[in-house]
């Protein structure tokens, strides 16, 4: 319809967003300053976006917002009159255009002064400081430090190797602990007069968790030296004990 | 009493340690002092430099003085060590400092009004950098942060204060770009 409308290289997404595109588009075109046609600069907006679809780039509502107002004020140029606009139409447009424009002067007015704060940071950031400060643990000394000669840490160094290789002493701790033997004697009593039995049985009476280990060791006392056949059919399940040859005397390591 | 050339001498010590910037208020403390002896050791500080040809300098930057190495010798820094350089911002990144720097306090919301795009990866940078800092969050719905640039940022750009800034003004686009681009938009 409007002659050749050129079509801009989009390969990669070279701009950053819809105002940049727009500012860029504007830019191509005004190489002397003079007003761009606004017919071909919508056009070429509208041809970006369709490219961008094409290259399944994300076309944000910004893109489309703005390619709206442009579509809006493209088509209130081609009308020869504006009888077809309701008033309030007319004024929301306005509003619209103003406001794109307002946002193309401030985007071009940051794009500049970025460029002379990049320039001035860059001249700044020849001169380099140390970054490190003062280390404090040279700066201060321990508060108090104990009047110390070779004799003292000698002896310091004796009481603590003392420390470190003396035997530890463990009379303090309860030893009071059942008897793997007794079990012992317990359970061939009983098994060999029950011939067959459950190990929770066989425990029963016992009251505290030691004691069932003492039974426990017993039993695997008892396994080893053949006294007693163990079986057990799967993961926690009921161990089930019975009596092989009743009359053997053990020489038990836990004696 | 402390003569002139000792008192350069302690501020050249204590600008040697420090992190950041020292204000001039923070020496006359130190040295317990008038700002007028500050003043003095400091040009005699930059003097001695000066004389014997050194590769530091006192400079004036985010309100406070501070000892960096020459623009000379920053070639050889950086083959010192790699570290010494941080970087290039890039350009997005450029344009939202420059946002926040002469709109600020500024949200997100407000930047991305003005860029047309989202800029929340590049705000993430500069505050990772230490460019920039949350000031406080608006009451608004979900709370959006206000950004402000920081006292690095000053001495980054080496100016004292932000007044320094080149004038917004100087960089509006020239009134006939202003007005060819009035004129491609309003149909008239």
């Amino acid at each position: 319809m409007m002659g050749t409308v050129k079509t801009h290289e989009v390969k990669t997404a070279v701009f950053e967003g819809p105002l940049d595109l727009l500012l860029q588009l504007i830019t191509n075109h005004q190489l002397e300053i003079t007003a761009v046609s606004l017919v071909d600069l919508v056009d070429e907006y509208l041809a970006v976006i369709e490219e961008m679809e094409r290259l399944d780039l994300e076309v944000t509502s910004e893109f489309v917002l703005i390619a709206s107002t442009l579509i809006q004020l493209k088509a209130r140029r081609l009308l020869p009159t504006s009888d077809g606009l309701e008033l309030d139409e007319e004024l929301e447009l306005i509003e619209e255009r103003d406001r794109l424009l307002a946002r193309l002067l401030a985007c071009v007015t940051f794009k500049d002064v970025a460029a002379v704060i990049a320039h001035r940071m860059g001249q700044a950031d020849r001169y380099v400081s140390r970054s490190a400060g003062i280390d404090f643990p040279v700066s201060t000394r321990p508060d108090t430090l104990p009047p110390l000669d070779a004799n003292r840490l000698a002896q310091l160094a004796t009481e603590l190797l003392e420390a470190a290789t003396a035997e530890p002493d463990l009379d303090h701790l309860d030893f009071d602990l059942p008897s793997v033997t007794d079990a012992m004697a317990d359970l061939r009593k009983r098994v060999s007069e029950e011939v067959e039995a459950d190990f929770s049985d066989l425990v029963a009476h016992t009251g505290r968790p030691v004691e069932v280990i003492a039974y426990f060791l017993a039993l695997l006392e008892l396994a080893r030296w053949g006294v007693v056949e163990v079986t057990q059919n799967g993961w926690l399940a009921e161990i089930r004990v019975k009596a092989a040859v009743v009359d053997l005397t053990i020489d038990s390591e836990w004696e | 009493m402390v003569s002139d050339a000792d008192l350069a001498r302690i501020v050249e010590a204590i600008l040697f340690v420090a992190e950041e910037p020292v204000s001039r208020a923070e020496l006359a403390e130190v040295l317990e002092t008038g700002v007028e002896d500050v003043d003095r050791a400091v040009s005699a500080l930059r003097a001695g430099l000066e004389e014997r040809n050194s590769s530091l300098v006192v400079r004036e930057t985010a309100g406070g003085w501070r000892l960096y190495t020459r623009p000379e010798v920053r070639s050889h820094l950086e083959r010192f060590a790699a570290t010494a350089s941080s970087g290039r911002l890039s350009g997005a990144a450029m344009e939202v400092l420059s946002i926040i720097a002469y709109q600020q306090p500024v949200s997100k919301g407000q930047i991305a009004e003005i860029r047309g795009v989202d800029s929340g990866s590049a705000v993430r940078t500069l505050e990772r950098r230490g460019l920039i800092q949350e000031r406080e969050r608006l009451s608004t719905p979900g709370n959006p942060a206000l950004y402000e640039t920081s006292r690095l940022f000053l001495e980054k750009v080496g100016i004292n204060s932000l007044a320094e800034l080149p004038p917004l003004a100087d960089h509006v686009p020239p009134s006939a770009v202003v007005e060819s681009l009035e004129e491609t938009f309003r149909a008239e």
